[in-house]
């Protein structure tokens, strides 16, 4: 119940199915989102602790998807990874103009999104999400109004 | 006290038999160490007699859990025993004696299966190195066995278990295999006939303990466990886990995969020749990591430690050549093209064949070229998956994941396939003839027959 929930984004299953792997081996929960509008929908209903989010997206890139949750009053803070094959300083700067907390270049090495992750699931903020989540599934309260 | 080197060597020039029978027919005393790659050994000896054995980096089997789970001893008293006994299996065969629930004979057994099951192990590593050293400290801190063992004895029941392997090999078990319970198992245990030793043997399989101390928990030769536990996992009972090779297998697919799936997103807008070809060096490179990886972890080629590169690569050129040439069969111009050299896929030629051909022609070669990686890489994924992982849980992890990935694969060739019709260019079909042959030979078994069939229905 009280595990840390990751959401990943990214059109290639097996990028999703990799990390999905790689993070559940640590315990963490995995949720996952093909596209941009399903991310957003992911975001609303799973509230996750932080978002692995691939930048060339169908329906809506990265770059929005980010810019649309850091709005979000509900979910401005979540932690978001930018994991992209593009490495160039220009994508590295509009992702982090968009509001990413950390890109990481694919290909990536397991053990390096493992520690990453792990240290942002550490922090503070994340841990009183995961409680106050868990407080939230304990009441049942209704779903949040969808946010966009 | 004396210490100090007398003896040192090759495993190659004096293997393992021949210097502990040389030390014992000196009637020598110190310690004889032997270090083959990874793997490492420490015999103690006495006038020429073993007494004590020390296998570093090998986890010492949990006895105390053993006689727990076969009703020998009852859960109240084994906190007091591995309280008393620790970690170590002798001391805690010391408390058992001391406590009537073993007689010293059974102890003096137990420990002589120990040192005859660490030696059989040890017989296998053909290169490595070995020293004999006078440290007499040593020694003394570490007499265990009431009775000091024979050489020759033990030599001949090492040689014998290590011979039993032989047969056993097949079944697709090794000695660090991990059995665990199949939770969702629903029938009559009792109705389904099992010796004795089949219910011993299921009693241990608790995921926790390893083959080897399995087999010593019971006093039985490993392949015999071996045996044993096959026969619980046709019945549903167990399932086996390796998980040292599973973690290791996870990591390098994950990493290869990885690799490759970046490799594979390189310019999707790619005119038709250049995206075939970069089709062929992704499929490629993913079938050298499998490749590579296998090298390591085969189970033909573990447990002897440091193995030589030419019988590395025997090795793989006699498991995967005949599918490449069974391939090559299927796609004609691929015969000579794509070749096995030195454990690796040599596919060099594939991408100098614009200097040979032109136009559509060349496009089609490229196109049979990569239907021949495609099915070889498929082909080198099921064997690597169940020679390493078998039937577990992590080994349907790992085809999950491999299926995802040959998913996104078909995709971008159904799209090419489309394309090259579009242009009016005949190429070979992609029927992906999963199915057709294997990897052994024999047609069937090997292959994934699930996933042809959804190849089927994708390319339909």
């Amino acid at each position: 119940m009280d595990e840390p929930v990751v959401l990943v984004v990214d059109d290639s299953p097996t990028v999703r199915k990799i990390v999905q792997l790689t993070l559940q081996r640590e315990h963490i929960r995995v949720v996952t989102a093909g596209d941009g509008l399903s991310a957003l929908a992911a975001v609303n209903d799973e509230q996750p602790d932080l978002i692995l989010l691939d930048i060339m997206l169908p329906r809506m890139d990265g770059y929005n998807i980010c810019q649309i949750i850091r709005k979000n009053m509900s979910f401005k803070d979540i932690p978001i990874i930018m994991l992209s094959g593009k490495d160039g300083l220009f994508d590295k700067m509009r992702g982090k103009l968009a509001g990413s907390s950390e890109y990481m270049t694919k290909p990536f090495d397991s053990a390096e999104l493992v520690q990453v992750v792990k240290r942002y699931l550490d922090s503070v903020p994340v841990r009183e999400r995961a409680a106050m989540r868990a407080r939230q599934q304990q009441q049942q309260r209704p779903r949040r109004r969808m946010m966009y | 006290m004396e210490q100090g080197q007398i003896l040192g060597g090759d495993l190659e020039t004096l293997g393992l038999q021949a210097t502990l029978k040389m030390l014992a027919l000196g009637g020598k005393t110190g310690v004889l160490s032997v270090v083959s790659g990874q793997e490492s050994l420490r015999v103690a000896l006495r006038n020429g007699h073993i007494i004590s054995l020390d296998e570093p980096g090998v986890q010492p089997p949990d006895l105390v859990e053993m006689f727990r789970l076969l009703g020998r001893v009852p859960r109240t008293q084994s906190a007091d025993l591995r309280r008393l006994g620790g970690d170590n299996p002798n001391a805690v065969l010391a408390v058992l004696v001391e406590w009537g629930v073993i007689t010293p004979a059974e102890m003096q057994q137990r420990i002589e299966f120990g040192v005859i099951q660490a030696i059989s192990r040890a017989l296998r590593w053909e290169r490595g190195r070995f020293e004999f050293h006078r440290d007499i400290m040593d020694i003394r801190g570490r007499i265990d066995a009431p009775q000091p063992f024979n050489v020759d004895h033990v030599l001949l029941e090492a040689i014998r278990m290590s011979d039993e392997w032989g047969p056993t090999g097949a079944l697709g078990i090794t000695r660090n295999t991990v059995a665990r319970w199949m939770p969702e198992f629903r029938g009559e245990v009792q109705q389904l006939g099992l010796a004795r030793e089949d219910v011993s043997v299921l009693c241990l399989s608790n995921g926790q303990m390893p083959l080897r101390a399995i087999a010593y928990g019971l006093v039985m030769p490993e392949p015999r466990v071996a045996t044993q536990m096959k026969k619980l996992l046709d019945l549903g009972l167990i399932e086996v886990v390796d998980p040292h090779l599973e973690a290791e297998l996870e990591h390098s697919l994950i990493n290869l995969l990885t690799q490759t799936q970046h490799q594979l997103a390189e310019d999707p807008r790619a005119a038709p020749d250049q995206r075939l070809l970069i089709l062929v060096r992704t499929m490629g490179t993913c079938v050298n990591g499998l490749l590579a990886h296998h090298a390591v972890f085969a189970r033909a080629l573990r447990g002897r430690g440091e193995v030589p590169r030419s019988e590395v690569t025997r090795y793989l050129d006699q498991t995967f050549t005949p599918v490449l040439e069974a391939l090559q069969r299927a796609y004609p111009r691929m015969d000579g093209v794509i070749r096995l050299a030195e454990g690796q896929v040599d596919y060099a030629d594939v991408l100098a064949l614009s200097a040979v051909v032109r136009g559509p022609e060349l496009i089609a070669c490229y196109w049979e070229a990569v239907l021949c990686m495609y099915d070889l890489m498929r082909a080198v994924f099921e064997h690597v998956l169940a020679d390493e992982a078998g039937k577990s849980r992590a080994g349907r992890q790992f085809n999950d994941l491999w299926l995802a990935f040959l998913r996104e694969i078909e995709d971008d060739l159904s799209r090419h396939e489309a394309r090259l019709a579009g242009l009016n260019i005949a190429v070979h079909p992609a029927p992906f003839r999963a199915g057709e042959f294997s990897v052994d030979g024999s047609g069937s078994g090997v292959y994934g027959y699930e996933l042809a069939r959804e190849s089927r229905r994708r390319f339909s």
